[in-house]
């Protein structure tokens, strides 16, 4: 059991490390420098390139950055004067997170709902519908989606606002758009794992001792299904982080993946640098967790993968 | 029930005869084909995937206007006889940039997919065949960077080389060929104990032989499942990256880059946005399903 924790725990640690690193030194490969203003005397530019330690060697730059980032300091960015790239995490992160958490909701209310009735209506009308949705879902990017909400919900019906984020309706429309894509994964998960249980030994026995339908499916089917669809969670909430990319671009929602993609437009290496190590630190932190979870719950997966 | 006697005839026991097959055996592609072709909605999926094929080719070449060419004159003209699609706020032709964005599209799409199916092939066979501390390295290495999303390795690649049709590629190749290559090792680990290998390996097939002859042609049918999976994937990405503007750059033109440009203007000139939403929409909808047709024809075992 503990060696399985500290396996994954050890895994995640070097996992970060790599990522900092790789995205240290890819970032070296860009053109130019951060001091790119023609009018900045030679001196002046000298001075900062000093001041800054960018004169230092490319190792003594990277051990400096380490150190920096275990007191918790990503640096300054170079697009917004006199802001940290610490200061845009926690403006913006909550934001994000906000955004995040409902569409999660989203998805597994909706998700576990369509994939249940799918299962119990199994080749009916309702079956296909749900079936449909889902395959809509998984096949139109959240952009196309986010756009065509925006157009047909707030533009055209008037039902929403169209942008910002200002209180509770506006996160109405982004959420479900981000969350469109999850609800199709794990409705289709649910679905696949709820028909493989109606045919398990011991929903017969429930069925032979006289249980009714509605306790069946409550208690034997639902329960048991339930399980597989949480390995997906790892990849649902990669799914909703680089979601939130172009979702808040759209909806111009003030977080963090908005500020992602400017720093790309803008070339803001520090912002780039930061926002990606601590995108990259925050899943393998959060799948860690997801593991250490399935391994409470799943006795299982823990002597498998301690083995292998 | 009376049948007469007479309408039988005893033909007697012949050992030769009786071992004859009498209908040439199908191949087992005649068989997938077989099978793919009587799933309609794989079928219909595949007609529409040849007939956008085409049109990306000839497309462009149906209008006298060009994709690239400003006509500032006639901007922002709604779709009609006259501009089929309308025009951009350039008085581009959006026809035009709509079929050229699917030469773009389909171009990332296969050629993205079957480079990062070649790497993941030669590096997943290797941890395979020769398995040990080679095959641990590499799997440990794999799980690594498998846990990092994909996307933010391909936005890092695309900030560093700049925009283009070859930068994309090669970020997606360079991020997606690591499940690829899990996959492969899965499956020529369990090959390695199969029967037929090890009739081989005693008749004296050396390493080559057994990579080419045996171990490739048989993880074929799961390598050929995930490509059906990375085109949408690619065409997806490059969607994304382009969305967000570090994909293709103006005057070159992609759908998500259509997207992109369409959903400024949604407001006054909708159809910008809608047009490429439902391309996009209809191609990962049909690869989707045509991938998932595909599947069920290759291993009918795997059909849930």
């Amino acid at each position: 059991m503990l060696k399985y924790f500290f396996q994954r725990f050890l895994i995640a640690c070097v996992t970060i490390l790599i990522l900092i690193t790789v995205t240290f030194f890819l970032i070296q490969l860009l053109p130019g420098d951060p001091f790119l203003d023609p009018k900045l005397p030679v001196e002046v530019k000298e001075n900062m390139m000093e001041y800054y330690g960018l004169n230092d060697p490319l190792y003594m730059q990277y051990f400096n950055y380490l150190g920096n980032l275990f007191q918790g300091d990503l640096g300054y960015s170079l697009k917004y004067k006199n802001l940290t790239v610490n200061e845009v995490i926690m403006d913006a992160f909550p934001k994000s997170v906000e955004l995040g958490l409902y569409a999660l909701l989203i998805s597994i209310l909706f998700g576990l709902t369509l994939g249940i009735i799918a299962a119990l209506e199994h080749n009916k009308k309702l079956d296909f519908l749900s079936m449909f949705i889902a395959l809509i879902g998984i096949s139109v990017p959240a952009f196309i989606i986010g756009g065509l909400f925006q157009y047909f919900f707030a533009v055209k019906l008037h039902l929403f606002p169209v942008a910002q984020w200002q209180g509770f309706s506006y996160t109405v429309l982004p959420s479900f758009a981000l969350a469109l894509g999850s609800v199709a994964l794990i409705a289709r998960l649910m679905r696949a794992s709820m028909l493989e249980i109606v045919s398990t030994d011991y929903v017969k026995t429930a069925d032979a001792k006289g249980l009714s339908r509605g306790q069946i499916i409550l208690r034997h089917q639902i329960r048991n299904a339930v399980l597989p669809v949480l390995t997906i969670l790892g990849p649902l909430l990669a799914n909703l982080v680089t979601g939130t990319f172009v979702i808040e671009k759209i909806f111009a929602v003030p977080g963090l993946g908005k500020y992602y993609v400017e720093s790309m437009q803008t070339l803001d290496y520090t912002m780039i640098l930061g926002l990606t190590i601590f995108f990259g630190s925050f899943l393998v932190v959060v799948n860690l967790l997801i593991d250490f979870c399935y391994g409470i719950i799943d006795p299982r997966i823990r002597t498998k993968k301690a083995g292998g | 029930m009376d049948i007469a006697k007479e309408k039988f005839r005893h033909v007697g026991k012949d050992n030769e005869k009786g071992e004859l097959i009498t209908r040439k055996s199908d191949s087992f592609w005649k068989d997938v084909w077989r099978r793919l072709s009587g799933n309609k909605a794989a079928m219909f999926s595949l007609v529409f995937l040849v007939l956008l094929l085409i049109m990306a080719i000839v497309g462009p070449m149906m209008t006298p206007q060009s994709y690239n060419v400003n006509d500032l004159m006639n901007t922002n003209q709604s779709p009609g006889k006259e501009h089929w699609f309308g025009t951009d706020s350039l008085g581009r032709e959006l026809w035009d940039r709509v079929w050229i964005g699917a030469r773009v599209s389909i171009a990332i799409g296969f050629m993205a997919a079957i480079f990062q199916t070649i790497i993941g092939l030669i590096i997943g066979g290797i941890a395979g065949f020769y398995g040990g501390r080679l095959d641990m390295f590499i799997m440990r290495f794999i799980d690594v960077m498998i846990s990092i999303p994909y996307l933010i390795f391909v936005i890092l690649i695309m900030v560093i080389m700049g925009s283009g049709i070859v930068p994309i590629v090669i970020a997606i190749a360079l991020t997606g060929w690591l499940e690829m290559a899990r996959l492969v090792r899965g499956q020529i680990m369990q090959l390695k104990n199969e029967e037929f290998i090890i009739s081989a390996v005693s008749l004296g097939a050396g390493s080559l032989r057994l990579i080419f002859k045996h171990l490739i042609p048989n993880t074929l049918g799961v390598v050929i499942v995930s490509l059906t999976v990375a085109i949408p994937n690619a065409i997806f990405a490059e969607a994304f990256l382009s969305f967000i503007g570090i994909g293709i750059k103006p005057p070159m033109t992609s759908w998500g880059q259509l997207a992109d440009i369409g959903m400024q203007v949604m407001q006054v000139y909708p159809y910008q946005l809608l047009i490429p939403a439902v391309f996009i929409s209809l191609t990962m909808l049909a690869l989707q399903l045509f991938g998932d047709g595909l599947r069920d024809a290759l291993d009918p075992k795997l059909r849930k």
